[in-house]
């Protein structure tokens, strides 16, 4: 297990496609929840102008998702925090840390989850005061005295490992920002009057990591998994226009395999038996690619303490649909047995298979 | 319990101790009791329907649930289980339903669980005559209280379930003058209970709180001999609940 509090990573990754920093950064806080992965900070920068925005934060932008001129609307894995916009004077970084290490270092009053951000946040505010300028951390960015916003982050979480995922405005194109963001968002050069070396600023944050926790970065690039898993969420999330337009990405198990849930009854009934011991043999040659979870009625998420629950079971919960295979996130076969030529093909190819969910919502409308 | 462990585990003949599909491995767990699940073949009954059919697992309680009971939904093993319980105790027949994995932890359905369990209970006990028609007519009743009315209309569906039971079992209506104090009072008394409990709801608390403050009420004011055997606390549904009130909560004990 290489994920412990004094392992610190600053990950040495470039690209030029901010589509490919999302899925490394997605990949790496996969990776530290499977304890493959130390902590770490990755820091990545884009040359075209880009928003990032997550599923709940659509409304601060002045556009439907997409482009807009030249500008790209691009959908992080967030789950709150601020909408940001990032061009080549921007430092954007992701942090992929287990949560529980920050506890010793919080001080004052306890806030779950605000606390973490606020502390971490902390670091990148005092590379941000290193240069002469005033500003506060608040739990979601950086603000100068004056409340002009000079940092954003949108966190995300798996059980109690936190991906942070920010940008800094250094020398950021503010005209081309107001165009499409709602809020008013300023810059390092911009409150100080002249042009800032990025690299000024970030060693600074560096310094303030090592020295407030005690560690000291190990500069190495992703491991093997880390980039596997990497291209993966690229080609299957992060560049297709699905995912940034409409939210819809393939719920893939942690590791990145295809993900076969099967929603049972608890204990399973004559027919969940069937549908698990079909699942078995048509998986058995693919089990590499594979990972078969069966999820049991009422047992809650508790029951596989480390895997995803894919959120459609909360659904399939309240309408009884039972028993269930859900693939990559999907519902593919409810209430029946499928025809195992049927479901090995819908296992191997997901997207020939649709998502029958809705029909069976309807369904069950119907009849109550 | 009435239909609660009518098998008797001991004459049964246990097959294994778990059930091996191919590889998957599973251990399974009674949902009433918690303890391990044992694969059978033998005659069975239902502990929520009171159904006999050939077995597949139970536990060395004598817990067994037909498989149509497993796949029901809220309402239907709400209506099930109260049309073959002989149970007399409403907090027992309460906490039996509210084990199943078709109840959730907060939401509607505990408002009918409170209704159908001091329905059932008044129906064992037999000085009342109760059927299908009562048991009908309250659940068309408490339609109308849907999710999260405590915090929207000031009103919990628990409350609302005993002023309904209330009304049927007095024949109640708006011009009714007694029977429609009654009614009122005691939804009164429970709402100011679970008022006191604060929040975040919770749908167990209310439903503890209701059935309670009902056996009294009824026992006092009309004389019913309805009882409960045994309380609450500590609270089994605690540690499933993340708003828990924990110890704010009376029936709360670690």
């Amino acid at each position: 297990m290489v994920n412990n509090e004094n392992n610190w990573r600053l990950l040495q990754y470039e690209t030029s496609d901010p589509k490919m920093s999302l899925a490394v950064s997605e990949a790496i806080f996969r990776c530290n929840r499977a304890g493959l992965s130390p902590n770490t900070i990755y820091f990545w920068k884009t040359s075209n102008p880009i928003i990032l925005f997550y599923s709940g934060s659509k409304h601060e932008i002045s556009s439907e998702p997409g482009k807009v001129g030249e500008i790209e609307l691009l959908r992080t894995c967030g789950v709150a925090g601020n909408n940001q916009f990032c061009d080549a004077g921007n430092i954007n970084f992701s942090i992929a840390m287990n949560s529980k290490f920050l506890i010793p270092f919080l001080e004052g009053e306890y806030q779950p989850l605000l606390s973490e951000y606020k502390f971490l946040l902390n670091f990148f505010a005092e590379g941000i005061r290193g240069v002469g300028l005033k500003v506060k951390e608040e739990p979601y960015g950086i603000f100068t005295i004056e409340g002009r916003e000079i940092a954003s982050i949108q966190p995300a979480w798996i059980k109690d490992i936190l991906l942070l995922q920010g940008t800094i405005y250094i020398n950021t194109n503010l005209e081309n920002l107001n165009k499409v963001l709602k809020r008013e968002v300023t810059s390092v050069s911009k409150e100080i009057g002249k042009t800032i070396k990025p690299q000024e600023i970030l060693v600074r944050i560096g310094n303030e990591f090592e020295k407030k926790l005690n560690m000291s970065f190990k500069k190495e690039g992703p491991i093997e998994t880390e980039q596997r898993l990497a291209e993966k969420l690229y080609n299957k999330k992060y560049n297709t226009e699905k995912w940034h337009k409409e939210g819809k990405a393939p719920f893939l198990a942690l590791m990145g395999e295809t993900l076969v849930a099967l929603y049972v009854a608890n204990p399973p009934t004559s027919k969940c038996r069937q549908l698990i011991e079909m699942v078995k043999r048509v998986t058995n040659k693919i089990m590499d690619e594979v990972k078969v979870i069966v999820w049991r009625r009422g047992a809650g998420v508790e029951q596989h303490p480390s895997e995803l629950m894919p959120p459609v079971i909360v659904t399939l919960s309240k309408a009884h649909i039972i028993p269930a295979v859900i693939i990559n996130g999907e519902v593919k076969f409810a209430l029946e047995i499928p025809q195992e030529d049927d479901l090995r093909e819908a296992i191997y190819n997901p997207d020939k298979y649709p998502d029958i969910l809705g029909s069976l919502l309807k369904i069950r409308s119907k009849i109550s | 319990m009435g239909n609660d462990n009518q098998n008797d585990f001991k004459k049964t003949e246990v097959l294994s101790e778990s059930i091996t599909i191919d590889g998957f491995e599973e251990e399974y767990f009674c949902i009433i009791c918690g303890k391990p699940l044992l694969v059978t073949s033998v005659e069975s009954i239902c502990s929520y329907c009171g159904k006999s059919e050939k077995g597949d697992y139970i536990c060395v309680d004598g817990h067994y649930i037909c498989e149509e009971c497993r796949v029901a939904s809220g309402e239907e093993i709400i209506r099930k289980t109260c049309e073959a319980s002989q149970e007399k105790d409403p907090l027992q027949i309460a906490i039996l339903l509210m084990k199943h994995p078709a109840i959730l932890m907060h939401g509607p359905e505990n408002h009918l669980i409170t209704a159908y369990s001091i329905l059932t209970a008044l129906r064992n006990i037999g000085n009342l005559s109760i059927g299908k028609r009562e048991f009908e007519r309250v659940a068309n009743r408490l339609k109308r209280a849907s999710q999260g009315i405590c915090g929207s209309w000031g009103v919990c569906g628990c409350a609302i379930a005993v002023g309904a039971v209330t009304s049927i079992i007095t024949g109640a209506n708006y011009l009714s003058d007694r029977e429609r104090s009654l009614a009122l009072e005691i939804s009164s008394k429970i709402l100011g209970e679970i008022a006191r409990l604060g929040g975040p709801r919770c749908c167990k608390a209310s439903t503890f709180i209701a059935i309670k403050l009902a056996v009294e009420f009824f026992n006092h004011k009309l004389g019913i001999p309805i009882f409960i055997s045994k309380d609450p606390r500590p609270c089994i549904f605690s540690k499933f609940n993340i708003e828990c009130l924990k110890r704010r909560c009376p029936n709360y004990g670690e």
